[in-house]
């Protein structure tokens, strides 16, 4: 569930269930940490940068709005 | 982050407000116990004794005449001292003493809890913007309180000081607010802001993936 004013939903756990792969795993092949992984897959971020979503995009092989989408409503 | 330096500053300035603290509870709680002993023994307090001094003001009529070249104000600051008070002349006086014991040892409380954030390296807390916020209305309110307290007191006093025929004594003048707790709490109210923007900023960062 989104939160602080935004309505940005991230789907996150669910490219990972459809690809079997766990956030360790991520973490590991993205370049990107436990921490910012968790926080993305909670829903607690606020912003993600540009290269962020490159490395999780390029790992994924999925397109931004596969990621996030705009949930109206939800905050 | 913080540089060592600051770290020494914040930790010293928080060391310096514990002891304070300290102090002024241990103050609090002497005059909590003049007052219970006051009680038992029908005024003759632990702190005040068996005399307490009031402050009043008197005439400069009063005075006679001055030489040439000196003046005074209308109305001068005395101490007029009560022999054997009764229980209630030391609930007041006594009053006068606890009223800005309970202010000083709350705005240290809170002081002490910024400090201790600052030390812990997180000072931009939404706590630390309720603090200071908290802070504010203490002086300010407390302030203005503390002022209607002492005029109350010093009035009670009036009506109970031993009456001289030869001297015009007042309860002194009143000044709602002190300039100094109006200054510091409208400075706490602006780090109060400063404080809530920055951990406002330090969520969208920590927010920031």
């Amino acid at each position: 569930m989104p939160g602080d004013g935004h309505a940005i939903v991230v789907h996150l756990d669910e490219m990972l269930r459809a690809r079997d792969m766990t956030l360790t795993e991520l973490s590991s092949r993205a370049d990107i940490t436990i921490a910012n992984l968790s926080v993305l897959k909670n829903d607690r971020a606020r912003a993600i940068r540009f290269s962020t979503l490159t490395a999780l995009c390029a790992v994924l092989d999925c397109q931004p709005g596969d990621l996030i989408s705009y949930a109206p409503g939800q905050d | 982050m913080a540089t060592s330096s600051t770290s020494r500053a914040v930790r010293a300035a928080r060391a310096i407000t514990i002891g304070l603290l300290v102090l002024s509870i241990g103050f609090t709680a002497l005059v909590l116990v003049s007052v219970a002993t006051g009680l038992f023994r029908q005024g003759d307090s632990l702190l005040y004794g068996d005399s307490i001094t009031v402050p009043m003001q008197v005439s400069a009529d009063d005075l006679g005449q001055l030489p040439d070249g000196i003046s005074a104000d209308d109305w001068l600051d005395v101490d007029v001292t009560i022999q054997d008070p009764t229980t209630s002349q030391m609930l007041l006086r006594s009053a006068q003493d606890l009223g800005p014991a309970f202010v000083i040892v709350w705005a240290l409380w809170l002081l002490a809890a910024v400090l201790n954030a600052a030390a812990h390296g997180d000072p931009f807390g939404r706590d630390n913007a309720r603090r200071f916020r908290s802070l504010a209305v203490l002086l300010i309110v407390g302030g203005f309180a503390l002022n209607v307290l002492n005029y109350a007191v010093l009035n009670a006093f009036y009506t109970q000081v031993p009456e001289n025929p030869s001297i015009d004594l007042a309860a002194g003048p009143f000044t709602p607010l002190p300039a100094g707790m109006l200054m510091g709490g409208l400075v706490a109210f602006a780090l109060a802001a400063v404080f809530a923007d920055g951990a406002r900023l330090r969520e969208d960062v920590e927010g920031m993936v």
